[in-house]
């Protein structure tokens, strides 16, 4: 499926207008204009997955940007830098960009360096900080009155007429597939979980680029069913289920299943993530179709204040019967990271549960130790497994 | 009679918490990013004063961040752990980067009794919607911050008008007083009350105009400084004992607003976001209107500047990608430069041997 997703985003057999956009964009305004998206976060991952991203890294490196920063956005510039040594050939080259902040703030200078090479308009969604417990309304309205800039702006590149009728079916296809999301994610409350959040990272990418689109709701139905079908049977992601574990932050793209291989071999089953949670939204039935989406794209996760988070992962290791959490610290994703220690003194406080901060990055290589991850994870399902049986 | 330089240099020199005793009339707020406008609080009552770091690290954040964050973050947290912050009645932040807002929920949790203010501003500074939205954010902070009478914050906006009118004058005549002082001037303005701050800045200025005590520009290598600051003072230091000049300075972190002045004739709340959006975005936001390396390249020309040093923050997206942005810009107007990587501050003798490579390179250049 993202075979054919790429192929029909290589060359010549581009339809274009195409627009690069950020993972949490608005994406169903586009989707009704009949542009073409891309999403290099997606194409980051992609990269990770195949252990390129360490070499696009480097080039960018040597254009000058630090080593420390996000390497999606280093991999990817360097894919449009170099696109003869990245995977695919890199990425058709955009006609514009739709940046929106709601998964970090990073995204909008990698955008602003994407515009100044490339030449192309950049389109902002600016999405505050929410913390749902103060009034959230100037935010939503903010937002409203973003999509109303926006739509005359990409009408114009689209050279067509947003249609309203057509913009809600697309928003209803894509309401359809983040609820199929959710209901998948939900199957890890089962015990043994017919589900490993691995499984979910690969399983993940439909959500993130074909929102709006019939293709999503397909796949996500079957594969609904095919969980389903585990349940009944009594099939266990994990054979000999014993640990019910808690994923915090985006994958290690490299080291995908090697690492969760080594938490299966110890009887660990990550039942549930964060990252994946991120599109676990619904649209409501707002009328005004931008009025539902402001409320969604607003509330991503990442773009809520720790507090809410807080809350919101102690309800997930509650109902999913969680009973260890694994952190990624992820050195190109601070937003995901940097409260990690706080949250590790919260949960264990409070839930009284172990946890495991792993230092690594989402797709580059050269932060991550096997050895020292193989030890510390030994340790740590050492002490789920005491606190387990006491 | 302490000396004005003498006076801002031992202010600049002190750590937050002794600045906090020395000054115990007035509650104070601690600000600690861009863009916060510290009339409002002055309005409210408060003292201002911009909590630039301080020290190395102890390890003690290490508990509470990982690594591979930012050093102001950590310092900022290692304070508040040790108890330096508890004479501030508030901290300030606003929404620049993801490490801020990190900071601001950590701090939240740790200083429990201390209330924590964060003002949204938008991440594109170009567009009017942004602008009502500002509007309607500052609105929430000055209610946040206490009761403030309209006649009050005027008098403040006037008050931090001045005090750009004179910094303004400062910069005009950077290359006649000396690096050190230069910085402590500046620093001080962030941290000295604004009364005090625009008395001495003043009397200072009247002496140096009428003194007219010209350093020869032909002698000695003048730079242009820019980039994300925080209390690196010791660059400052390095530039000074190398023999060259600072003609000017784009460090974000040590001058919130760069352009014009508040409107006084205006409401004052629309007056504020109307300031805010007419400045140079910093690193951390994009303003298609007013450019950051047009910025800088102006203030080569301006300054007459033979070259430029950029502080690169280390283990920061917005300056990451910001170094690219301005050097890459630099590169087609050939003026050369030199990227310092900062993260603790300190000597570094590294750093020193890097300015004199940079400046013999200059004088060759010349």
């Amino acid at each position: 499926m993202m075979d054919d997703y790429y192929a029909l985003r290589s060359g010549e057999n581009t339809e274009r207008p195409v627009a690069y956009v950020t993972s949490g964009a608005p994406v169903e305004i586009l989707e009704a204009l009949g542009i073409t998206t891309i999403y290099p976060e997606n194409y980051g991952a992609l990269c990770g997955a195949r252990r390129a991203s360490t070499p696009l890294c480097e080039i960018a490196e040597s254009k000058g940007y630090p080593d420390d920063l996000c390497s999606y956005a280093k991999g990817h510039l360097a894919a449009s830098m170099k696109p003869e040594k990245a995977p695919l050939g890199g990425l058709p080259p955009p006609d514009f960009l739709l940046c929106c902040n709601n998964i970090c703030q990073t995204v909008v200078k990698w955008y602003q360096a994407l515009s100044d090479y490339y030449g192309c308009p950049l389109f902002i969604v600016d999405v505050p900080f929410l913390n749902p417990k103060e009034k959230p309304e100037p935010v939503y309205l903010y937002l409203k009155s973003q999509f109303e800039e926006l739509v005359p702006e990409i009408e114009r590149i689209a050279q067509t007429r947003l249609n309203r009728e057509y913009l809600s079916e697309v928003i209803y296809l894509s309401g359809q597939a983040l609820s199929l999301w959710t209901e998948i994610r939900s199957m890890g409350r089962f015990k043994p979980s017919p589900v490993n959040v691995p499984d979910l990272f690969m399983a993940m990418a439909p959500i993130v680029v074909m929102r709006g689109k019939n293709q999503a709701v397909s796949f996500y139905s079957e594969m609904l069913d095919e969980l389903k079908r585990r349940v009944t049977n009594g099939t266990a992601a994990v054979p000999g289920e014993r640990f019910r574990l808690l994923w915090d932050n985006i994958a290690i793209w490299p080291q995908l299943l090697p690492l969760y291989r080594l938490f299966a071999e110890r009887d660990g089953c990550f039942v549930v993530d964060t990252y994946t949670n991120s599109w676990s939204m619904n649209f409501g039935s707002e009328d005004d179709p931008f009025e539902g989406m402001a409320k969604v794209y607003s509330k991503a996760f990442i773009n809520l204040d720790f507090q809410t988070r807080l809350e919101i992962i102690k309800c997930l290791a509650r109902d999913y019967e969680v009973t260890g959490v694994v952190m990624h610290a992820n050195r190109s994703c601070k937003p995901f990271s940097l409260c990690q220690p706080l949250l590790h003194r919260l949960l264990n406080k409070d839930l009284g549960l172990p946890c495991l901060i792993l230092e690594a990055d989402m797709s580059d290589t050269r932060a991550f130790n096997v050895n020292a991850t193989k030890e510390r994870l030994s340790a740590f399902m050492e002490i789920v497994e005491i606190i387990s049986e006491s | 009679m302490v000396s004005a330089p003498e006076r801002f240099k031992r202010v600049s020199g002190m750590k937050t918490e002794e600045l906090l005793r020395e000054f115990t009339g007035r509650k104070a707020a601690g600000v600690f990013s861009a863009y916060v406008p510290f009339e409002i609080y002055h309005s409210a009552g408060y003292h201002p004063v911009y909590l630039f770091t301080w020290g190395c690290d102890s390890g003690l954040a290490a508990e509470y961040l990982p690594g591979f964050c930012c050093f102001p973050g950590r310092n900022l947290v290692e304070h508040a752990l040790a108890g330096e912050l508890s004479r501030l009645s508030c901290i300030v932040f606003s929404a620049t980067c993801d490490t801020v807002q990190s900071i601001y929920d950590i701090l939240k949790v740790i200083l429990p009794d201390i209330p924590v203010h964060y003002l949204k501003i938008p991440a594109l500074l170009s567009r009017e919607i942004a602008m009502e939205y500002l509007e309607a954010e500052i609105d929430q902070l000055i209610r946040k911050s206490g009761n403030i009478e309209k006649i009050s914050l005027r008098r403040s906006i006037s008050l931090y008008n001045e005090k750009r009118r004179l910094t303004a004058r400062l910069n005009r005549i950077a290359w006649e007083i000396t690096p050190t002082d230069y910085y402590a001037i500046i620093k001080a303005g962030m941290i000295l009350p604004v009364e005090e701050y625009n008395l001495t800045l003043s009397s200072f200025l009247r002496e140096i105009e009428e003194l007219n005590k010209k350093v020869s520009p032909s002698s000695s290598i003048r730079l242009v400084i820019a980039g994300s600051h925080f209390g690196e003072e010791n660059i400052f230091r390095i530039i000074e004992e190398s023999g060259m000049l600072v003609v000017g300075e784009f460090l974000d972190g040590l001058t919130l607003f760069r352009r014009g002045e508040v409107d006084e004739e205006n409401e004052p709340l629309s007056a504020l976001a109307r300031f805010i959006f007419n400045q140079v975005a910093t690193a951390t936001k994009v303003n298609f209107c007013n450019r950051r390396e047009d910025y800088l390249v102006d203030l080569v020309r301006e300054g007459e500047a033979d070259g430029v040093i950029l502080l690169r923050r280390k283990f920061c997206d917005p300056y990451g990608f910001d170094a690219v942005l301005l050097t890459t810009r630099l590169e087609e107007e050939g003026v050369p430069y030199l990227i310092i990587e900062v993260d603790e501050p300190g000597y570094s003798g590294q750093i020193k041997t890097r300015v004199e490579a940079f400046l013999e390179m200059l004088e060759i250049g010349r």
